[in-house]
């Protein structure tokens, strides 16, 4: 066995934003395994305070350009609950689908461009495009319906602008609908092919029983609203988001951890999937079966495999919604009424596609927010990353060092990660000649 | 064209802004974007999208048009608020594999892969404006305030081009 293993990962690849892999491990003993997350905070809580509770769900979305849609929805809820709105059926209806768009959208990303990538051999999405051009472009075509469905009923592809507290302001026309229906039917080809493709991928093996904590309904495998559920047993209410989270600093990271029942837990479609896998629709239930997941399923790689399955189940709730939505006829309405009350706090809650997302707003009787408090899901799983890391690193001793970092990246890479929503510069390099 | 992902590309114009209005002077193609879409005297045949944080998500969107301008802030080694006018046959734009996430180099990102997979318009034009603060809550600079009047002009200039064929 080595006696020495120093790797240090600077500036992790293929997930949002800035964090460190460093692991030592000295006369054959771990004496370091940590992620870093370098990232700036990002004040949100501080850039709410003092503005409109109109401009909450707006500022949030442009929190992450992936969960956009999420961190409205959150927002919404957090502020309706604190105004005592309740939203129509109509409304929730059309919350879901927008939902439902993002969630495609982002599992679709990770699981084609970010995962498949380790997987197949190639060190990016961009050789990959070379070497299996129809896979990309299946990725492709399946994320522009993702991003035409929030466009129809959000108002554009990301940072949705037809939300508002209690209801929407822009409406889908009947033939909207329809013509979303036809093609959501013709793309449920490419979900087989999905779920083919991802079937093939040598999914390590590596497992660690952890707690898992997601959102749960009576009645369906939803995403906005409901209980917060712990594989560890019991529900609490979203009001009591405090008590699950627990947030604690940490000497090496920039963001918080959290712990509930033990030292850390998993939030993500995994976690979702141990807890509410029978309320899965068929063909989603039939994936997680091609796939080899069955609950529960400790192997943390395989949140992506339960991200497909999730693609699955989405497509087909999106359907089944698209066929409610016109049979009931979409019917344009006001927004639900607000009632402004002195202090008013409210919670919202979410399951987004890297898992359960709480936003808590405080409102004064002007209307402006006092407080926020925001806690997304990769702050949660952050705890729980680094204890995988400490029990699969043993097990690695023997193996390159090159290939534990590999394997650490990957473990990481796996839990979809959202270390940072952040710019984008057009970085440009002048060929010659081109200057001035 | 087969090379195409799900559209045949149409005669149309993009215009498209890209960039987060928290991030200080990133916002600069989401105000352009949305200067130019409360106009109502666009020529026909032109759309005005936000494309806000969006990375390999553009692609799709691109694809489907001829001509696409697109407006961002850019490093192009100028005093803050200068404008630069260039098209994809001036730069070297190429994937940050080292880094690649969604966001992080998210448009070089996109617009290498669409290069690969053969989507990229036939003509792809950048206004890039060289920022002076990119920061979380950060105010738009004087520069590249200023910038913005001569900014929406010289997109304008490429519309009423079209027009006049």
């Amino acid at each position: 066995m080595p006696e020495t293993i120093n790797v240090n990962i600077h500036h992790l690849t293929r997930v949002e934003g800035h964090g460190n892999i460093v692991v030592d491990v000295r006369d054959g003993i771990l004496e370091k395994c940590d992620l870093e997350i370098v990232e700036t905070p990002r004040f949100f809580e501080a850039m709410l305070r003092g503005r409109p509770y109109q401009q909450a769900s707006h500022i949030t979305s442009r929190i992450c350009g992936i969960c956009a849609v999420g961190h409205a929805t959150a927002s919404l809820r957090a502020t309706e609950h604190a105004l005592g709105v309740e939203p129509s059926e109509q409304t929730v209806m059309l919350r879901k689908l927008a939902f439902h768009g993002e969630m495609l959208d982002s599992h679709i990303l990770h699981a084609y461009m970010l995962i498949a990538p380790d997987f197949l051999g190639v060190g990016s999405v961009i050789p990959l495009a070379s070497s299996a051009p129809d896979v990309v472009k299946r990725a492709l075509r399946m994320k522009q319906l993702s991003g035409d469905l929030c466009r129809i009923i959000v108002g554009r592809h990301t940072h949705p602008i037809a939300m508002t507290v209690g209801g929407f302001t822009h409406f889908p026309s009947r033939s909207d609908l329809e013509q979303l229906r036809e093609r959501f039917e013709a793309i449920v080809a490419d979900v087989d092919a999905t779920v083919e493709l991802f079937g093939t991928l040598p999914w390590p093996s590596f497992e660690r029983e952890t707690e898992f904590i997601a959102l749960v309904q009576p009645d369906e495998y939803g995403f906005i609203d409901g209980r917060i559920a712990s594989s560890d047993g019991g529900t609490l209410p979203v009001e009591n988001y405090r008590q699950v989270t627990n947030e604690r600093l940490n000497p090496h990271s920039s963001a918080k951890h959290c712990a509930f029942h033990r030292d850390s837990y998993m939030v993500g479609s995994l976690a979702r999937y141990n807890l509410k896998h029978e309320q899965l629709h068929p063909r989603a239930k039939a994936a997680a079966e091609h796939l080899g997941l069955s609950a529960p399923c400790y192997r943390p790689y395989l949140n992506s495999a339960a991200q497909v399955v999730e693609i699955a189940h989405c497509v087909d709730d999106t359907i089944m919604l698209l066929d409610k939505l016109l049979a009931n006829g979409v019917q344009p309405e006001d927004p639900a009424p607000v009632t402004l009350t002195p202090g008013a706090r409210g919670v919202g809650s979410c399951d987004v596609p890297r898992g359960i997302l709480f936003h808590e707003y405080q409102i004064g009787e002007k209307g402006l927010i006092e407080e926020a408090n925001c806690i997304i899901p990769t702050g949660q799983n952050l705890g729980n990353i680094e204890l995988d890391m400490r029990a699969l690193v043993p097990t690695l001793l023997e193996e390159p060092q090159e290939q534990i970092a590999h394997k650490l990246e990957m473990l990481v890479r796996a839990y979809d990660p959202c270390i940072s929503c952040s710019t984008h510069f057009l970085n440009v390099e002048f060929v010659n000649g081109a200057e001035g | 064209m087969s090379t195409m992902l799900t559209s045949t590309p149409t005669a149309r114009t993009l215009i498209l802004g890209v960039g987060s209005p928290l991030m200080g002077d990133d916002a600069v193609g989401v105000l352009v974007a949305e200067a130019l879409q409360a106009r109502s005297d666009l020529p026909p045949g032109v759309d005005v999208i936000d494309g806000g944080t969006e990375g390999f998500g553009l692609i799709p969107v691109i694809e489907a048009y001829s001509r696409v301008i697109i407006v961002d802030a850019a490093q192009v080694g100028l005093p803050p608020g200068s404008i630069r006018r260039f098209t994809w046959g001036d730069i070297r734009v190429t994937a940050n594999e080292h880094s690649l996430s969604l966001h992080q180099g998210g448009l070089n990102d996109a617009l290498a892969l669409a290069e690969v997979l053969g989507c990229l318009p036939a003509e792809l034009i950048f206004y890039g404006v060289q920022p002076e603060q990119v920061a979380w809550d950060a105010p738009l600079s004087e520069a590249v305030s200023r910038a913005l009047p001569a900014l929406i002009e010289g997109v304008l200039g490429e519309l009423n081009g079209i027009a006049a064929g």
